[in-house]
Parts: structure tokens; sequence; C-alpha cells
């Protein structure tokens, strides 16, 4: 790639990244999990593209399922930790009181690491479908 | 009763955004159905999608379903200084971040299959690749 | 424990879900946990599924409010005797299915993909689940496209022409989920809510709004062409003739009841049976409409060559069947919910033998069938049982609904059903007594050994129970009796 594409790409990735991460925790802004994970795809997909490098897809794969876990996994928590008494993804459970005890609170901090896995899932899915399409084409790449 | 003309003319001009829904609806049901190349069919099939969404974002803008002039309703955040705007309703822009997700999801299905299928067939379209079944 | 029981349609979602994550991070270690996960997984399904029919004998619905919001800005899962039942079905058929997957997979997917296919099944049946135990028309958006798409790709894991074929289902299942969430975005406008009771109470103020006939024909028009009712059906023979033999028991026996039964949700639940009162048309040409479907997957199928795809159009045809009772009152729901059970009766063991001989004999056409039912009598027998239960022999499954959409038409004062369902049973007999003739009568074949055990005895149990349905109908028919308390026709 031409030095023009490799000096803007270097100079623009963190930036896209910490957009990415911003977007990423969407709970009180603009955003949420799938946009701030494409985002976070977008920027491996330029670094990919201009310089060529890729990625360990046993890692991909971990996180994709991991950052699912995260989600259904919180979800089954609040119905199990609370004791069978509050509903599914109930943010606002009592049982983490101890931790944060407003309760708004604690449904944004709770919805955030919600987020953060779905960002991850979606992360993972998307570098994962760009490197199967890019891998077995021609070669380059 | 010229008035009247005019103004229902200016009625319908005033809801434009659901002439683009049933154009573009009607573009991308005509390309998913009767294009043969398939991968035409995946962007009809995008066009369309798209058109849905765009029929939800226009029934969210509660603004102008009551007044005749183009006054709209704005984003659901409170400002202090100003009281007399029409919240958007926030829920059909929920469904549309799903159903985003949604369509970006059977797009990536669809454009997978079509990879393998010209790797398997060497052909998009659809006329030769009836006769392989 | 009695807390457990109201948070077990969430669970029986949940935990299918977290098996599909888990199957994935485990295929990083060992490519063989994914038989084993599936079916654990299944089975607790099964079983959860079975709790929640019992307890609702006992009570009304279930009604649990996804993360603490109360409906209708939240959304609701709402389990009543219905959805119960469905749940079971789905579950039971899913369970059975992964039993039967073992040895199919083994053999016809590569090894390094088998973990995905295991993936993707544990969210096929998460999706089908879904749609049985939600109470919101969003809510069954979403799990119907995490079925679906799950769908295309298990169809596509069986390589060459698997391929066409789920390109073709994508293009026209994306087109008829679309026109659902068309129907759901007028449903909106008119309404304001998405949840299915407060749209049942808001609809019935507003009957004779275009928006609300408008939003029904869509609805009809997207879950038609999913459940490949008569004219949107091109996409079912290609897919179930193609896809790997677990795939097609799943899809024949699971997921087409779901769509049916969103369907059925939707006609009897949100838009109650007064909105067609007021329209009798749209009754009349949906009852057209699913006879013309009857009639010509019949004749379709009498013109097949290949067994799975005559049994794909004989697919066609019933769920004509269930569309057509709708539309018949109350006997007739009672044929549409026990059409439910007894089809996916009937299509299991079929499409189970029929994966079978392709298993053992790479057998896909009839003619080659010749001499099988001396060679391979049990699965022959399976075979057999269920295609008698499908002509509608007594005391048989398939007798049981024709003889409930028979009452129905009298009841209601149709008789042209009457005619339409006689033509389609002699039309049956027509393409099963072939397939039979061709397996008992014809070629000499010597004893071979039978479809492996993990085959063959799901086979056989759908096949003695379709047989026997009849009088295991008799004794339970209260629960047809619930349903159609539950939903309101009278």
């Amino acid at each position: 790639m031409s030095v023009v594409v490799t000096t803007v790409a270097r100079f623009i990735l963190p930036f896209m990244q910490l957009f990415g991460f911003y977007v990423l925790t969407g709970t009180e802004g603009p955003g949420g999990g799938f946009q701030g994970g494409v985002i976070l795809a977008s920027s491996f997909i330029l670094y990919a593209i201009t310089f060529g490098e890729g990625v360990d897809e046993r890692w991909l794969k971990a996180l994709k399922s991991f950052g699912l876990w995260i989600y259904a996994g919180v979800g089954t928590l609040t119905v199990f930790y609370s004791l069978f008494r509050a509903e599914f993804l109930n943010y606002s459970a009592t049982f983490l009181s101890l931790i944060v005890p407003h309760p708004v609170a604690r449904g944004i901090l709770i919805a955030d690491v919600i987020e953060v896995g779905i960002g991850m899932a979606v992360f993972a899915s998307f570098v994962s479908m760009f490197f199967d399409v890019v891998a077995r084409g021609d070669g380059s790449g | 009763m010229l008035l009247h003309g005019v103004m229902g003319v200016v009625d319908i001009l005033g809801y434009y955004n659901y002439w683009g829904f049933v154009i573009l609806l009607a573009i991308g049901l005509y390309g998913a159905l009767a294009c043969e190349n398939l991968f035409k069919k995946m962007v009809g099939l995008s066009i369309f999608q798209t058109a849905i969404f765009l029929l939800f974002i226009s029934i969210a803008d509660v603004g102008t379903f009551e007044t005749l002039g183009l006054k709209s309703g704005t984003a659901p955040i409170f400002w202090e200084e100003i009281h007399e705007y029409r919240y958007v309703n926030p829920v059909p822009h929920v469904l549309v971040l799903t159903g985003i997700v949604v369509a970006a999801a059977t797009l990536a299905v669809g454009l997978a299959l079509i990879i393998r299928i010209y790797r398997e067939y060497g052909t998009l379209n659809e006329e030769e690749l009836r006769w392989e079944l | 424990m009695g807390a457990l029981i109201e948070h077990l349609p969430v669970l029986a979602v949940a935990v299918s879900l977290l098996g599909s994550f888990t199957v994935v991070l485990t295929s990083l270690y060992t490519r063989k946990a994914g038989y084993p996960l599936s079916l654990s997984v299944t089975f607790i399904q099964l079983v959860m599924a079975v709790a929640i029919l019992m307890n609702i004998n006992s009570g009304g619905a279930i009604s649990y409010w996804l993360g603490g919001w109360r409906p209708p800005w939240g959304i609701e899962y709402r389990v009543d005797i219905l959805g119960a039942y469905v749940l079971v079905i789905v579950t039971l058929f899913s369970f059975l299915a992964t039993v039967y997957a073992r040895k199919t997979v083994e053999k016809e997917i590569d090894p390094e993909k088998q973990p995905y296919f295991y993936t993707l099944w544990l969210l096929l049946v998460s999706g089908m689940a879904g749609v049985a135990v939600t109470g919101d028309l969003f809510n069954l958006f979403v799990f119907l496209e995490i079925a679906s798409l799950a769908t295309y790709a298990l169809i596509a894991m069986a390589g060459k022409r698997a391929l066409i074929a789920s390109f073709n289902y994508l293009v026209l299942g994306a087109v008829g989920i679309s026109f659902y969430l068309l129907g759901t975005a007028f449903l909106y406008a008119a309404t304001g809510t998405l949840n299915m009771l407060d749209a049942r109470a808001l609809l019935t103020l507003i009957y004779d709004s275009r928006i609300v006939q408008l939003s029904f024909v869509f609805y009809f028009i997207g879950l038609a062409m999913k459940m490949a009712l008569f004219p949107f059906h091109v996409w079912q023979p290609n897919a179930y003739e193609h896809s790997p033999s677990a795939v097609t028991v799943i899809i024949s026996t699971a997921l087409a009841k779901v769509n049916a039964y969103a369907l059925f949700r939707l006609i009897f639940s949100v838009y109650t049976v007064k909105f067609f009162q007021n329209y009798g048309t749209i009754f009349e040409l949906t009852a057209i409409v699913a006879s013309a479907g009857i009639i010509a997957g019949s004749v379709l199928a009498i013109m097949e060559r290949s067994l799975k795809k005559m049994l794909a159009y004989s697919s066609v045809a019933n769920v004509g069947y269930i569309v057509l009772s709708f539309t018949l009152g109350k006997w007739g729901v009672y044929a549409a919910a026990a059409h439910l059970l007894n089809h996916s009766l009937m299509k299991a063991a079929l499409f189970m033998v029929a994966g079978g001989f392709i298993y053992r004999l790479g057998i896909r056409r009839i003619d080659e069938l010749e001499g099988l039912g001396r060679a391979m009598p049990l699965s022959s027998a399976a075979f057999a049982m269920a295609a008698v239960s499908m002509i509608g022999i007594p005391p048989s499954a398939g007798f049981v609904t024709k003889l409930f959409i028979l009452l129905a038409s009298l009841d209601t004062g149709r008789f042209v059903f009457i005619a339409v369902m006689i033509a389609s049973s002699l039309l049956s007999l027509v393409y099963f007594w072939r397939v039979i003739e061709i397996l008992y009568m014809k070629g000499h074949r010597e004893r071979m050994d039978e479809l492996p055990a993990s085959m063959l005895y799901p086979a056989l149990i759908m096949g003695v129970l379709s047989i026997l349905a009849g009088i295991l109908w008799f004794f339970s028919i209260d629960i047809l009796d619930e349903i159609v308390i539950a939903l309101g026709v009278v």
C-alpha cells in the first residue's frame, strides 16, 4: 500500500478505536453495543487492508462466544442470584446494592457491562467475517 | 376552493418521506424477486428493508401528524429553556436499530452464500443455477 | 421452588442460547463436545416445557415481565395453554432430531465444521422456543429471524446444491419476514403498542380502519411466505431435498409449526374472530388459497421422483390443512391445534427414514427403493406406519385431523371443503401407495443391517405414535377445549 495510505491509517487508527470505545458505552449518549462493535471492527479491518496482517482465529472465536456469554450470563445471573425473585435482565435488582446503592446507577453499570459484551461479540464477528472472505480469495492481504 | 386545492397539494408534498418509502419498497421488492443476478437480489433485499426502516422512522415523528405545516418533533432530550417542542417517539427508533442488526446479519449470510456459490459454480446467474437444482 | 416455575419460560430459551455459545468455546479444545452438549440442552428444555405445561393446567397463563419493566412498555413473555403446547412440540421434536442427528452429522458434514453445526442447531432451537413463549410482536420477529438465519446457514452446510437452495430460501424468507415487519409497523402506527394483549384491547375500537386491515394482509403474506403456503412455497422442495437429513427433520417438524403458531396467535389473540366476522371476505380468500394449496401440493407430490421432494410437497399440502382450519370456527381450531402435533409426528418418522435411506444406501429416488421392505423391515415399517397415518386411515393421527376438519365444515355449513378433504386424501393415497408398493412388492434384496439405533428408534416411536394417536387424542381432548377457551373462539 502506498505511503499516503499507511501514514494516514497509522495516524487515524487510535482515534477510530477511541471513538469506538466511546460509542460502545452508549447508555447515556449515542450508540450502543452493536454500533461500537462495528466501529472497532472497521478499525481492525482498516489495519488489515493497509498493513496486510491478520488476527489469530482462535482469539476471535473466544471473544465472540465470551462476549455473548457475558450478555446472556448477566441476564441469567440476575435470575439465579436473587434467588428467583428478580426477572431476567432486571438490572436494578437488589443483589448488587452492596456495591452500588443507587438503583439507577446500578442499572447503568450493568447495562454498560452488557454493552461491552455485545460489542466484543459484534467486533469479533465482523473481523472474522472479513478474514473469511479475504483469506480464501486470490491470496492477497 | 383554490386555497383548499393548494393546501391539498402541500399536504401531499408534505408526506415526502412516505413517498420515499413506497418508491424504495417497490424498487427493492422488484430487485429482490425479479433480478437474475444473485448479487442484485441481495442489494434489492437491502433496499427493501431500508424502506421499511424509513417507514418506522416516519411514523415516529409525531409532530407532522397533527399540524398541517411541516413542524416536526425533536430528539427526546430535556432542555431546560425550551418547553413547547414535541418529542419524537423513541420506540420506533429502537425497533429500527434492532432491524438494522437483523438486516446486516441477513446480508452477511447471503453474501457468504454468494461467495461459496461463485466458487462452486463460477456463475451468479439465477437462470443457469436453476438448471443445477 | 414455586418461584422457579415463573422463570421457566425465559430459562427455556436462555439455556440453549448459553449452550450454543459454550459449543463455540469448547470447539477451541475439542471437536466432539457439540453432540453431548446439544443432547443435554435439548433434554433440559424438554423437561422445562413439560413442567410449564403441567403447571398451566391449574392456573391461567404465565406472564413474565422481561427485565422487570411493565408491559406495554416492556417486553412480556406470556405463556398460555396454546403457547405451552407449542413449546412442548418444539422442544420434543428438537430433542428427537438431536438424537437422530448424531450419525448423519458425522457422515455428511466436515469434521472441522461439526462444532459450528451444533452451534447453529442450538441457536435454531432457542429461536423457535422464543417464538413459542413470547407475548410481544416485535420480539416474535426477532426470534423468528434468529431461527431463520440459523436455518439458512444449516441448510447450506450440506454443500453444492444446498447452497443454491439455501440462497433461494434466504431471499424469500427475508422478504417474508420483512412483510411481517411492515405489518408490525402499520399495527404500531394504528395502536401505539407492540404487546399482543394490549394490541388486542386497542384494536377492538378500530377494526374498520384501513391501516389495520392492511397490517393484517401484510402479516398474512409474510407468514405465508415463511410457512410455504401455496403460491409462496417454491423454496421448500429444494430446501428440504438438499439440506442435511437432521436439518430436514427439525425444520419440517418444529420450524414449520412455529410459523403456523405465529399466524395462529395473530389471528385469534391479536385480531380476534370479531375482526374477521366484520370482514368475512378475508376468511373466504384465506380458505380458497389454503384449499388451492392442499390440492396443488398433493398433485405436485404425485409428479415427484425424489422421495424427500415428494414429502416436501406433502408438507405444503398439510400447511394448507392448518390454514384452512383457521377459517372454520371452533372445530377448525381443534383441527389446527391437533394437526400441529399430528403432522409433526408423521413427518418426523417419514423424514427420519428417508434420511436414513440416504445415510445407509445413498438412495434419493423413489424408484431405487425397491425391495427395501424386506431388506430393512423395521425402518420400512416406520415409514409405512407414518404413511398410513398421512393418508388418514382410522384410528391414526391423520384421521383425527381430517375428522375435525370434516366436523368443522359441517358445523359452519361450507360443504365444499368436505370435497377438498376427500380429494386430498385420495391424492395422498396415490403418492404414498406408490412408495409402499415399491418398498414391499417390487424387487428383491437380501436382508441388510437396519438403520443405526439412534436413527431407528425415534422413527419407530413416531411411527407407532402416529398410528395410535387417535386413541390417545380421545383421552386428552380436554387440552383442545382449554385452547379454544383461552383463545376466546366460541
